[in-house]
């Protein structure tokens, strides 16, 4: 098929050496063409007539299949990325997505690999280019109108690589198929966060426990959102389950079942090391006092500040504006009293906080203090440790499986490619420029074929030359 | 080609070997296996034909499968030329390729899990002509199954009518040694059973509710010379990678 490919530039250098040779010809015999007697010169071109017609029809022919058959052998791939956060230049987990992975040498020696061709990546990548629809676009970067991202994009795979024996479209086949698995497996199925790790809960304290198993918890119930507000009415072939309904049982897990596991605990003041517990608790304490007289004595420097302001300097202005739903309202700018308000009841909502931590320390450590709880209440809290950790095990398996057969079952659509077929007009149309171009050429030399045999052609110029030397020496023959 | 049934991201590739009829490529099949070694499939097919009817040693065969095995597994379906030598001869040809650890598959199926995607493989050995008496009802059961089902039959003339409306994902033949010359634009010229341009001579056709690869073959027995017909062998990627037609 290379050779076909080289059909149409064969034809396009032939056309170019046509003209050369007609314009030379014409700046040879341009003094002697007969402009007057032009319609009478072309009458004499019926003979060739015939000639003309059956070489257009065979350079037109020539030309289209040469045309046709190089842009089905080796057609360009469009890439379309069909998800939502494509038109936001994002992959689906909302990382960044990068057009130049998809050219990457990473991907380009697994493409190597999978279609054992003899080529290195290097290589390969020169005869590769990408591009996309908006590179065509002559737009100002400067206007953000202009700012558009690009949900697709072309890619070019140069005839040449079939020196390395295979075609365009197989090296782009692959390419697209080891993109795609590169795509879904690192931006689709990245589901990581869900291999939950229980390994600390060994010697960890039983109040501690609680507090470790929530931060568990929150990671499967922070992954879930994501996917529920995309698809709510997904539901799991095998158990069922919908986005909303796993979110509800994670949300349950951590309100009740860890609050029972908490009471249950603070209840019979269990610790595995009493003293230890108990002087870290007080420490604790000590630092969250600190802490939250710091965040008091912040908030009443703000309050004390708010009472010296002049009245005079919180006068606010109302500002008429529209909301992010359009809706007309009128706005009230913030003046600096209103800016140390904030802060003040940002300070007195941290130090309340730090108030409850430290009634639930000391709560904690005198019910440990007084606790004589016997050992099979001490095996009951393992026991429930066991309970809720196999609990969350199975949430996040759950939740593993929900967000699995739902990326299954969209991921086939996330990148769609298609490639282009030879257009059968474009083909024709540009055919038929070539081939009147090649005609207006070939008539252009036949007009000028005799004037230039008899005036321009150089053998021609020779040949005169020397019959006029000829007939020179005849003329000094006879005088002698 | 795309199946939504493939679980997961990972490609699944199966080569298809198909009427060797005893030819080597290389001493001993060398080149052969070297060429299907480097492409790393996850399947091995053969189609049929492996051997000649008239040709009672099998040991090209057979050697070629010993080392194919040790790529990947291998599944073989009976062709014309290798019922005659089990059912006409009474070679043990089948309980051969089993001992070895071939698959080898008459009229049933069986199950296997390739990556996270479960296919349930399939031969039909039968000509169209026997098809009513000895497919229909396995067809009938390997119709029903929910994985990717996979059907190895080696007469691409059984999709013409018994085969036409049956919910197969991929169906792979031989036979026809892609009609002996390819013409351009055209296809295949002859087969001995079609007569000249058979239906399905090589490559992909979509049908209703099935694709079907036909496969031209790597060797010959007619003596008819291939033109423009080079010996195939032919390697399908099944991905869940979606293919859209451009205007």
């Amino acid at each position: 098929m290379i050779m076909v490919s080289t059909i149409v530039p064969i034809l396009t250098l032939c056309l170019v050496l046509l003209y050369v040779v007609l314009f030379r010809r014409f700046l040879k015999i341009k003094s002697k063409l007969p402009f007057s007697g032009l319609k009478g010169k072309l009458g004499n071109l019926a003979g060739k007539r015939k000639k003309i017609v059956a070489l257009g029809i065979l350079f037109f022919l020539a030309f289209f299949a040469g045309q046709y058959l190089t842009g089905a052998w080796a057609p360009d791939m469009l890439m379309v990325f069909n998800y939502e956060e494509a038109a936001r230049g994002q992959n689906p987990n909302a990382t960044r997505f990068n057009e130049s992975h998809i050219l990457s040498e990473d991907i380009l020696e697994k493409v190597i690999n999978r279609g054992g061709f003899l080529i290195d990546a290097e290589k390969l990548s020169g005869f590769l280019t990408i591009s996309t629809p908006l590179d065509e676009e002559k737009l100002d970067v400067t206007q953000e109108s202009n700012l558009k991202i690009s949900t697709g994009c072309w890619i070019h795979c140069s005839k040449m690589v079939s020196l390395y024996q295979t075609d365009p479209q197989t090296v782009l086949n692959i390419l697209a198929d080891v993109y795609w698995e590169e795509f879904v497996r690192n931006y689709a199925e990245n589901d990581s966060i869900l291999d939950l790790s229980f390994d600390e809960l060994e010697g960890m304290e039983y109040l501690d426990v609680k507090d470790y198993l929530q931060m568990q918890a929150g990671k499967v119930k922070n992954y879930l959102p994501g996917y529920s507000t995309d698809s709510s009415s997904f539901r799991a072939k095998g158990s069922g389950e919908t986005f909303a309904s796993l979110n509800e049982k994670v949300e349950n897990y951590i309100d009740i079942e860890l609050e029972r596991y908490e009471s249950f605990i603070l209840e019979n003041g269990l610790a595995k090391n009493k003293e230890t517990y108990q002087s870290r608790m007080q420490y604790a304490n000590r630092l969250l006092d600190t802490s939250q007289k710091k965040d008091m004595a912040a908030h009443d420097v703000r309050i004390e500040t708010i009472g010296l302001y002049d009245a005079f300097m919180t006068h606010f202005v109302l500002i008429p504006t529209y909301d992010t739903e359009k809706e007309f309202y009128m706005s009230r700018t913030k003046v600096g009293v209103d800016y140390f308000a904030d802060e003040a009841k940002e300070f007195l909502e941290s130090a309340t906080k730090s108030m409850e931590k430290m009634e639930h320390n000391t709560y904690a450590n005198g019910q440990i203090g007084k606790s004589s709880a016997a050992l099979d209440v001490y095996e009951q809290a393992d026991r429930k440790i066991e309970e809720l950790t196999a609990e969350l095990k199975s949430l996040s398996v759950q939740s593993r499986e929900l967000c699995r057969e739902y990326v299954e079952e969209k991921r086939d659509g996330y990148i769609q490619v298609g490639f282009s077929s030879p257009g059968i007009t474009d083909a024709s149309v540009k055919s038929l420029f070539y081939t009147f171009l090649f005609v207006i050429a070939k008539i252009g030399i036949a007009f000028m074929e005799p004037l230039y045999r008899e005036y321009g052609s150089d053998q021609n110029k020779k040949r005169e030359k020397a019959s006029a030397k000829g007939r020179q020496k005849r003329k000094k023959g006879d005088m002698v | 080609m795309y199946s939504p049934k493939i679980v997961g991201a990972s490609n699944t590739r199966i080569i298809v070997l198909s009427d060797l009829h005893n030819r080597e490529f290389g001493p001993g099949n060398t080149e052969l296996i070297k060429q299907i070694d480097i492409l790393e499939p996850d399947l091995i097919v053969m189609a049929g034909d492996m051997v000649n009817a008239d040709d009672e040693n099998l040991d090209i065969l057979l050697n070629l499968c010993e080392d194919l095995l040790g790529i990947a597994p291998v599944y073989f379906s009976p062709g014309n030329h290798e019922s005659y030598l089990m059912y006409e001869k009474g070679i043990l040809l089948e309980e051969t390729l089993s001992e070895k650890g071939i698959h080898v598959l008459v009229n049933r199926a069986e199950e296997v899990v390739i990556g996270r995607t479960p296919f349930l493989i399939g031969s039909l050995t039968t000509s169209p002509e026997g098809y009513h008496e000895y497919g229909v009802d396995f067809i009938k059961e390997f119709e029903q199954s929910r994985e990717f089902k996979l059907l190895i039959s080696h007469y691409p003339s059984l999709y013409y009518e018994a085969l036409a409306d049956t919910e197969i994902d991929l169906g792979i033949c031989g036979h026809y040694h892609g009609g002996v010359v390819r013409l351009p634009v055209i296809g295949g010229l002859y087969h001995g059973d079609t007569g000249f341009f058979p239906k399905y001579s090589c490559g992909m056709y979509r049908l209703p509710k099935s694709t079907v690869f036909v496969s031209r073959g790597m060797g010959d027995h007619s003596g008819y010379p291939r033109v423009n017909n080079r010996p195939e062998l032919a390697v399908i990627d099944i991905n869940g990678r979606q293919e859209t037609d451009l205007p």
